[in-house]
């Protein structure tokens, strides 16, 4: 599997290489397809306005996803991402309570996920145990704690017409949600870091051979520390915007974060097996498991019928990926030299 | 090239067939609402689904309905949204968090009107179907207090709640625990979390009565409490009473069985049939739902006897227990309040949203 996988990315640049199409063409094409599939039986599904609100829809989950991109590529999973998200949210939003300023709150939740995710990460290299192991029961300690100081109920920030309140919820243009375009940047950014930054390279050597990658002088421990720490981070920046945006953090938002953003992780193209990830896969792979969500509605699909159709049309989907990925991997191997 | 645009065709084909076969036809000509939940595969959410269902027989408009589980607010509002998008004209969604809120009332802002049921945010700006939430605990620890007792009861009473931080839930223990304070003798202890799932519900309760097997009695919030409670009770010899909320056929077996003492409805009927009507009534007249709350009456079965509420004529234990897994029963039996409904009766009950929690 991972071999496959391994060559699937590593696929010989063949003599057509400059016309060489994205590794994500499959969830790209999978996601065309649902849509003109969705927008051919209900023409409003392809209404603009809807399209934009089902890309702010992606925001708050598709920002996790990018994160957790680094931590499939190094072979961990961390569970506790939505409890980090609403954490950090819950802390932003007490400190707005205590009148400080909204942008420095704000600041101060991207700095506290952080420290959370650097709480993960010290355990998971001090103690040399798998991040899903350690997640899994700093996944409760996050719950807990946030419930114990927001006394399990909602909190929510006075002066929500302060500047950080009115420029989260602004539209761009006029239609683009704000978190969308932070979304949009933090996937570019991370897109560059992953593929052009040393960090990135090192995140792929790790998760591609640990072994060979410490060989090489690349610190595994501190590899995985500083992924934790920037999933920390994320969780903690979309937390914060989700004040913003929303006005208000529930006990409970986030509790069953983590397995849509492993799902939009996975849909999206970056293998299990670690040495490789695609934050754009992840991206489509997010916009993949709204618009069937969207889907479903628009389509008037009885309730008792909708959880078996996603899981149905996610599997289509991720069997279109293998399939065009397997025609790459074919046609690769037609075009190299033999002997 | 041309064999993965075969192979694609060939998956949007396999796709639209699964959306589609699973699609429900549309009359383009009649009103359609949605419907939100903030739970999938529980009993009494399936009863409010059901009441919906029955008030949109009965008013001629279509209706469709999105489940989600985990009472997440955002995935709730995200469903809103995507209902309002395909065009539908209302939208009746219990609101499990502040969160909502916000969005909410962008949408009622834009002319689409929104009803709240069994779960509200008092923000925004739209009717509210559910209980009087404090009021309801305080009737439940009544008449536990006066199982025990009456004043001069002694004893430890745990209370569980399977969603901390749902504001109704916090509010009907607040209830309980005023009743049960009337008797000084009793040591309370609680709420602790029990979760919703019916296996993680039973496994919390164990817990608590091997933790405090003196206990005299156990009250939870929630749907799954009462069966788990009288299951617990079965195998532990009926030596603590037992109580708490919603006419479930679990809850009504257990309480039939001896095993729990009672269980308290909130017409979950009402909960989804009056949010559908004020929606449509709100459509035909274009403007939002009246911002009110609308009491949905309080339930209360023990072994003895079964009050259903809103003044509706007396049922059996066996005719409640019928009720409790067919719709088309419960849609005949409440046809008496349904009609009281027409004209100016549909607004006859609203009060002030502050209401609820009195």
């Amino acid at each position: 599997m991972k071999d496959e996988t391994m060559s699937q990315q590593t696929a010989p640049r063949a003599p057509e290489a400059r016309r060489r199409l994205p590794d994500e063409i499959g969830v790209i094409v999978a996601l065309a397809v649902m849509m003109t599939v969705i927008g051919v039986a209900r023409p409003r599904f392809l209404n603009p306005l809807n399209l934009l609100t089902i890309l702010g829809h992606t925001t708050f989950l598709g920002m996790l996803a990018v994160g957790m991109v680094f931590l499939l590529a190094i072979r961990e999973i961390d569970l506790s991402v939505g409890w980090i998200f609403n954490f950090s949210a819950v802390f932003t939003a007490l400190l707005m309570v205590a009148h400080i300023d909204p942008w420095i709150c704000a600041v101060a939740g991207v700095i506290f996920g952080a420290g959370l995710g650097l709480l993960n990460g010290v355990l998971v290299t001090t103690l040399r145990l798998p991040a899903i192991i350690v997640t899994l029961g700093t996944f409760s300690m996050f719950q807990g704690l946030s419930l114990v100081v927001n006394n399990s109920r909602a909190v929510v920030p006075p002066g929500q017409d302060s500047s950080y309140f009115n420029a989260i919820s602004a539209k761009l243009f006029g239609v683009l949600p704000v978190p969308a375009v932070v979304f949009l940047v933090l996937a570019v950014a991370m897109h560059l870091v992953l593929h052009r930054s040393r960090f990135g390279y090192r995140v792929q050597a790790v998760g591609s051979n640990p072994e060979a990658a410490e060989l090489a002088g690349i610190s595994n421990a501190m590899v995985r520390l500083q992924t934790l720490v920037l999933m920390g981070a994320i969780c903690g920046l979309s937390g914060a915007m989700y004040v913003g945006f929303r006005g208000a953090i529930d006990p409970n938002e986030g509790s069953d974060f983590v397995l849509m953003v492993v799902a939009a992780v996975i849909i999206g193209g970056t293998p299990l097996s670690g040495g490789a990830g695609t934050v754009i896969g992840a991206v489509i792979g997010t916009l993949i498991i709204q618009v069937i969500s969207s889907g479903l509605i628009f389509f008037g699909i009885d309730a008792t019928w909708s959880t078996f159709v996603t899981g149905a049309v996610i599997v289509l989907a991720v069997s279109l990926d293998q399939i065009v990925k397997y025609q790459r991997t074919r046609r690769a191997r037609r075009a190299r030299p033999s002997g | 090239m041309s064999s993965r645009f075969y192979r694609a065709a060939l998956m949007a084909g396999t796709a639209a067939i699964v959306m589609g076969a699973a699609a429900s036809a549309r009359a383009e000509e009649k009103i359609s609402v949605g419907f939100v939940t903030h739970a999938q595969g529980n009993p009494f959410i399936q009863q409010i689904v059901d009441g919906a269902q029955a008030a949109a027989d009965d008013l001629g408009v279509t209706l469709t309905v999105a489940q989600k589980s985990g009472g997440d607010p955002e995935a709730q509002l995200r469903a809103v949204q995507n209902f309002v998008s395909s065009g539908v004209q209302g939208v009746a969604t219990s609101v499990p968090g502040e969160s909502m809120a916000k969005g909410l009332n962008d949408i009622i802002a834009s002319g689409v009107p929104i009803a709240q049921y069994n779960l509200l945010a008092t923000s925004v700006k739209a009717a509210y179907v559910g209980e009087k939430s404090v009021e309801s605990g305080r009737i439940l620890g009544k008449m536990i207090v006066a199982k025990m007792g009456g004043a001069a009861a002694k004893g430890t009473v745990v209370i569980g709640n399977c969603f901390p931080g749902f504001p109704v839930l916090e509010n009907r223990a607040k209830g309980v625990q005023e009743s049960l304070k009337t008797a000084p003798g009793l040591k309370v202890l609680g709420p602790f979390d029990v979760k919703v799932s019916a296996v993680e519900n039973y496994n919390h309760w164990e817990q608590l009565y091997a933790a405090n097997p003196d206990a005299a009695a156990m009250v939870g919030l929630c749907a799954p409490d009462v069966a788990s409670l009288g299951k617990l009770n079965a195998a532990t010899g009926d030596k603590f009473i037992a109580g708490g909320y919603d006419l479930t056929e679990e809850n009504l077996a257990a309480i039939k069985g001896g095993h729990a003492y009672v269980t308290l409805g909130q017409s979950a009927f009402v909960q989804g049939y009056l949010p559908i009507a004020l929606l449509v009534d709100a459509i035909k007249n274009k403007k939002p739902t009246p911002v009110g709350f609308f009491n949905s009456g309080t339930q209360i079965v023990t072994a003895d006897s079964v009050d259903m509420g809103n003044g509706l004529p007396k049922v059996t234990y066996a005719q409640a227990q019928a009720m409790a897994s067919d719709p088309k029963a419960t849609a005949v039996y409440y046809k008496p309040w349904t009609q009281s409904l027409a004209g100016a009766g549909l607004m006859a009950g609203m009060k002030p949203i502050a209401a609820e929690s009195e």
